[in-house]
């Protein structure tokens, strides 16, 4: 570890500086975007990234996946672009995983040099998930049915959108073609780039204000200040090797489910470090539920951040004490031109096997398995051309002092209003589904149900994961439900949708409803304070059956009371049945 | 005839108290301790005080204007009245789901915010409207009857109404408004089409429940506090509580909206600023108040404070509302401030990789910063400014507080400057470094990222430690010209005695900002004109007082963040509707950097601002001494200055003896009861017709 070299006053006014400007850069996004997704949603981030193409600031508003979209977008720039053909005014697009772009393809970045005294002397950029790039159809850079990278829309290498401040006609063209509702993706790239521009400027600034010696070491030392907090963090962390093993559903080719095997060592010398390794993992799938290692990394990254300090910045100085080991040419380590748009469903559940890894020796800060992820594309086509892509809220695992998060994801849903504004569709409901939380000293947090009616006709795509496969319950915790997705289900012939789909027609008042699964319990659900699964009855979040079936407790359906007694006879009979 | 008004601004820590004698200018002010479990008790404080502090007692006391943080503490303590919520069949959840996001990304036992009613006084009622306000669904009166069974039974003390799409057509929630009238005489009542009309049901829902939730509390405290002026005072004063969004409302009025007061202390703060830059002829100023835990920073363009149409409470982290929803978010016009965890009071510590911190951490007024004495132990900025020199131990509060500097000294030697290898005076140096580096952020957010060169602003500071910090922050931003107002500890107090009644009116029409719909734009305004003056009438303001502005809030069709623009023409022919547009484009490229001229406009909202105009009080004049500050030197101490990297001989004045033109050129300190006014060399300060210092920083963009 270096010793700080600068006055660690400076080291620290740059740091906060620069996730402001990160911060500014977002919000210049979010507010001018024109893609639901960015505007509504909030699926978007940005960055500060060094001369060397390190990743420095990420804004805290930014998605924890989107570090991918940066991870090695720097270092990608500065090997195909030589560091001497770089402008003042050059504003970079990229898309495609495999050429140092984000994780899947819905995911656009966007990089601009900084320069000063023509000097480049850092990046910024931004990231935002379009509801469309293209490919065989609508949304699909987010669904999971295509078989290889080419039918999930445009592939953009890193290439200039804009050379020396002058647009490149002829690149913007060439994407506009190609994705559908360019008029929309037009107003997104203005966003994107006025945004990244006003981060240019502020950037110059700052450089100017320390000069680019002083702003040159000062980003070296904060990749030190990170990779020394996370090493220490890692020191309240007991020395050894845990394991965990998760399935993902299945890869659609088959009903097997896919391994998720994780081993985590945490040593303490010759220097603290974590390393995670999936050996043992399986795929890659046929199909996009394949993640690329930076992927990988970045949700490992996000985890490790949230146990080992959630202050530090997960960058390239955090990297040397965090090190993520996956076979090539597996689930969590894919290879062109292996599909991945669906790769969240990986995403989803890389939480719940490393919280469950490291279930043993942490109590505070990690959840029992969750619910995955559940997206639901909805498009028509002309006289009503749509395309609105959502992602649906399930229960979040229970926690070692509390109970999960009921209907909780990542990223935002769409207000009913904004949507019935929109597009041509309703909803008929939003509400948490009782019994679905993982019964569990905690229960786990409850899943969502939303039904949307068709008002034309359209189709509807899904990515969606743990429709077989629950989140699991952590320490005698009991399983969350799985996830459905039915079309018509209070009808006389409801229709199961699968998992991954991309082109299913539904017609005027057809009714599609997701049942998003809840998360698992954490602890023995006999050991649950009766008090509080008769406030989860009175709530309507545990039904009186479930009340007694799950935990034990009986509870009087008229009177809206606890029966002390008969619950203490049910839950002694219920252990008496476990031992024998 | 004596005219008087008070103005009382409760606030976490200390209640504010100023009495203003309209007719000879006179000022008095009060300062006590809030007393948060009866808050009128510390409002009543003030006015025994005056009664016997002025030999006339109050005769003549016509106003109270009071800033009020009772609705805030309700929400956050959760102490507010049991609400019921009916909404429309199948979306009782909306209010618990919320946006459905995580609140914090890396912190995973971090819970949304609890929602203000639980899911079993959640009904529903079987109903539809869709977007364009048609009924699809009529509603069913006898579902209404059913949750008022539950309602009655559960013993509620307010219910709210949230169906879909009632900013659409309100007709739905007005029917159940009548029924649950009749049925539940004496619950108070808060409907979202009346207090809300506007699209996005979770932001709609969550505000009219707070409504219902702190109604009932509220209403008890303004009756009480009504109660208790009219037994001291014959004839009581005219009741005004200000409003977040930086206008006054009178109680009565108040009692139905108690969502726009919510950030009631601070807007005063900002009105006070615009006010007294009107007076001075500044019309561009960036507010900033700093107090024991938190700085507040807020912009002024061309004479008018920036708003916002959303507050978060309770939100983690971000200065900015309605980014990433993570508290409960109010719908209530408010004037826009950013704040951060920044004071007198923040403490500082060295993190595990050796760098300075300073907060989010305070220390408050209990235990307090270590050189109080009074129990506290952990170095704060008030430390680091006791060590630089810049608090005169001897002349805090008046000299009724003895600081004590020693144990600042240690307190920073030994958590700080042993830790980073530097002095104490270094390691106080870095302190003020890294919290006004945090202030700069902040002050950063409300000018640069909205599209505004702070240099091109004057820098209005205010509160206990404003003062202290402006001179270093103007330097950091480039600021040409800072104002200290007079008694700057007590200027929130002072902008509720000089505010004008407010009342602002907002309802969705989503309309193409194209000819064909000039005359639906051009109604919808009138429409809000009309509730505006419709509400002055209301609060008895005579019709020559009354001025009312129109506003759209207009967006890119497809975009979801609406920028407001003003509506200075009558709307009536294309051209008109063409020069409002234009507008647009223009803000949109001063705010994001880019507009585009081509692409469709849309209409969001259609919105009207009423104002009443109340007389503004005319404060004394300060009597004009020389230019020579001479006789308001108390002495010659050391103070450290940065710039200098050394301690510097320079004299400190006492604020109260400065005259009008007296000049005072830094380094040098201005002390005064509740602040002192830090100088710094090459800054030169001149005092003013009212007692405020303008500093010249020799920088910035002269406005």
């Amino acid at each position: 570890m270096t010793q700080t070299r600068l006055n660690p006053i400076t080291v620290e006014v740059i740091g906060n500086t620069l996730a402001s400007i990160a911060d500014e850069i977002l919000v210049g996004l979010i507010k001018s975007a024109y893609s639901t997704n960015i505007k509504e949603r909030q699926d978007c981030s940005s960055v500060v990234i060094d001369a060397q193409g390190r990743v420095v600031s990420i804004s805290d508003m930014s998605l924890p996946m989107h570090l991918s979209s940066f991870m090695f977008t720097g270092e990608a720039l500065l090997k195909r672009f030589p560091r001497e053909t770089i402008q003042d005014g050059d504003v970079f697009i990229v898309n495609d995983p495999y050429s140092g772009g984000p994780s899947h393809l819905a995911d656009v970045t966007f990089v601009a040099p900084v320069f000063h005294g023509g000097e480049l002397v850092a990046f910024v950029g931004n990231t935002g998930h379009w509801p469309d790039v293209g490919g065989k159809a609508p949304g699909q850079a987010a669904l999971g049915d295509a078989t290889e990278i080419y039918q999930e829309g445009l592939r953009i290498p890193l290439v200039r959108l804009y050379r020396a401040g002058e647009l490149q006609r002829d690149i913007l063209d060439l994407v506009l073609l190609n994705v559908r509702d360019p008029d929309n993706r037009d107003g997104d790239i203005r966003a994107h780039v006025g945004s990244v521009k006003l981060g240019v400027l502020r950037m110059q600034d700052l450089v100017t204000q320390h000069g680019s010696e002083v702003f040159a070491t000062a980003l070296d030392e904060l990749l030190d200040v990170a990779e020394l907090k996370a090493r220490h963090g890692i020191l309240s962390l007991a020395e050894g090797e845990y394991e965990a093993l998760d399935y993902l559903d299945d890869d659609m080719d088959s009903d097997e489910p896919i391994p998720i095997r994780v081993k985590v060592t945490i040593r303490h010398k010759p220097e603290p470090s974590v390393t995670v390794d999936y050996a043992g993992t399986g795929g890659p799938a046929r199909f996009g539920i394949n993640m690329p290692y930076h992927g990988t990394v970045t949700v490992v990254f996000w985890v490790m951040r949230s146990i080992l300090d959630p202050d530090v910045q997960p960058n390239a100085g955090f990297e040397r004490a965090v090190k993520v080991l996956a076979p090539d040419n597996c689930l969590v380590n894919c290879k062109a031109p292996s599909p991945l748009g669906a790769r969240y469903e990986v995403a989803s559940q890389i939480p719940d096997s490393l919280f469950s890894a490291l279930s043993g020796i942490i109590s505070k800060g990690i959840e029992a398995g969750g619910h995955g992820t559940h997206g639901m594309g909805f498009s028509g086509q002309p006289p009503h051309s749509f395309i609105y892509y959502e992602t649906v809220g399930g229960g979040g695992g229970a926690r070692p002092n509390k109970d999960g998060i009921n209907g909780v994801h990542i990223t935002s849903n769409l207000p009913i209003e904004a949507m019935e504004q929109e597009f041509p569709m309703m909803a008929d409901r939003l509400e948490y589904i009782p019994d679905s939380g993982g019964p569990g000293r905690f229960r786990g947090g409850v899943g969502i149900r939303k039904d949307w009616r068709m008002l034309v006709d359209s189709f509807v795509g899904v990515h969606s994961n743990r429709h077989r496969i629950p989140g699991p319950g952590l320490l005698d915790g009991k399983d969350g439900t799985l996830t459905r997705i039915v079309r018509n289900p209070d009808s006389s012939s409801p229709e199961t949708i699968p998992r991954e789909a991309t082109f299913v027609p539904v017609s005027p008042d057809d009714v599609v409803s997701i049942f998003a699964g809840g998360g698992g319990g954490y602890g023995d659900p006999l050991e649950r304070l009766p008090e509080h699964v008769l406030q989860d009855v009175v709530n309507g979040l545990v039904t009186v059956e479930g009340a007694q079936r799950d935990y034990g407790v009986v509870v009087d359906p008229e009177q809206g009371q606890l029966d002390i007694k008969a619950t203490e006879r049910l839950r002694r009979s219920i252990s008496a049945n476990r031992k024998a | 005839m004596t005219r008087l008004r008070i103005g009382v601004d409760v606030g976490g820590t200390f209640t504010d108290h100023i009495l203003f004698d309209e007719e000879s200018g006179a000022l008095y002010t009060f300062k006590t301790p809030s007393t948060p479990q009866d808050p009128s008790r510390s409002v009543m404080d003030g006015v025994h005080q005056f009664a016997t502090e002025r030999p006339e007692g109050l005769t003549g006391l016509w106003l109270m204007a009071h800033g009020t943080t009772v609705n805030t503490n309700a929400i956050l303590s959760r102490t507010g009245a049991k609400v019921g919520l009916i909404t429309t069949k199948g979306f009782r959840d909306v209010l618990a789901i919320g946006r459905q996001t995580r609140p914090h990304f890396y912190r995973w036992d971090v819970d949304r915010p609890e929602p203000l009613v639980p899911r079993y006084l959640r009904l529903e009622v079987s109903e539809r409207i869709d977007s364009q306000g048609r009924v699809l669904l009529p509603l069913d009166a006898e579902d209404v009857h059913r949750c008022i069974d539950v309602f009655k039974s559960e013993g509620v003390d307010a219910v709210a109404v949230c169906l879909l799409h009632s900013y659409a057509n309100p007709i739905h929630e007005g029917r159940v408004k009548e029924i649950l009238k009749e049925a539940l005489p004496g619950v108070y009542l808060a409907i979202s089409s009346e207090l809300s009309p506007e699209f996005r049901e979770f932001e709609r829902s969550s505000t009219v429940t707070a409504v219902a939730y702190v109604g009932p509390v509220f209403q008890k405290y303004i009756r009480e506090l009504q109660q208790g002026l009219a037994q001291e005072l014959n004839p009581a004063p005219h009741l005004y509580i200000m409003q977040s969004s930086g206008g006054m409302a009178s109680a009565r009025v108040e009692v139905d909206r108690p969502h726009l007061t919510l950030e009631s202390g601070p807007a005063a703060g900002v009105l006070a600023t615009v006010d007294l830059g009107n007076r001075l002829g500044m019309k561009d100023l960036i507010s900033f108040d700093i107090g024991g835990t938190t700085a507040k920073a807020s912009l002024i363009r061309d004479g008018r404070p920036s708003m916002v149409s959303m507050l978060e409470i309770g939100k983690e982290a971000t200065g900015y509302y309605g980014i990433r929803i993570t508290g409960l978010p109010i719908r209530a016009p408010s004037i826009d401030l950013v704040e951060c965890s920044a004071g007198g009071g923040s403490v500082a510590w060295v993190d595990v990789a050796g760098l300075l911190k300073v907060g989010p951490k305070s220390a408050g007024a209990v235990p307090g910063p270590a050189c109080y004495d009074t129990g506290g132990s952990e170095p704060t900025v008030t430390d680091a400014n006791v060590v630089l020199g810049r608090i005169s131990p001897d002349y805090f509060l008046g000299g009724r507080m003895a600081l004590k500097p020693d144990l600042a000294h240690r307190a920073i030697d030994e958590k700080i400057g042993k830790k980073l290898g530097m002095p104490a005076h270094e390691a106080a140096q870095g302190i003020l470094d890294v919290v006004n580096a945090n202030m700069v952020r902040i002050l950063r957010v409300v000018s640069v990222s909205r599209g505004f060169d702070p240099r091109q602003f004057v820098l209005v500071a205010h509160g206990g430690a404003g003062p202290l910090h402006a001179g270093d922050l103007a330097e950091e931003l480039g600021v040409g010209r800072i104002v200290i107002p007079p008694n700057p500890g007590l200027f929130s107090a002072m902008g509720l005695i000089i505010s004008d009644v407010q009342t602002i009116a907002t309802a969705t029409r989503f309309l193409r900002a194209v000819p064909e719909n000039l005359s639906a734009i051009r109604e919808g305004l009138i429409q809000q004109v009309d509730q505006c003056l419709d509400t002055l009438n209301i609060e008895a303001i005579p019709e020559r007082d009354q001025v009312v502005e129109r506003f759209l809030e207009m967006r890119y069709v497809r975009q979801n963040f609406e920028l407001e623009v003003p509506v200075t023409n009558e709307l009536a022919t294309e051209s008109d509707l063409e020069d409002v547009v234009a507008y647009f484009h223009r803000l949109h490229q001063q705010s994001y950097g880019h507009f585009d001229a081509e692409a469709p406009v849309e209409v969001v909202n259609v919105k009207a601002r009423g104002v009443g105009r109340i007389p503004k009080p005319q404060p004394a004049l300060l009597p004009s001494g020389g230019a020579d500050p001479k006789d308001a030197m108390i002495g010659r101490r050391r103070v450290f200055f940065k710039g200098y990297n050394d301690w510097l001989e320079c004299p400190h004045y006492d604020r109260v003896k400065l005259l009008r033109n007296n000049i005072i050129k830094g380094p040098a300190m201005v002390c005064e009861f509740d602040s002192s006014v830090t100088i710094l060399p090459d800054h030169k300060a001149v005092v003013g017709s009212m007692g405020e210092l303008v500093i010249e920083t020799g920088k910035g963009e002269k406005s």
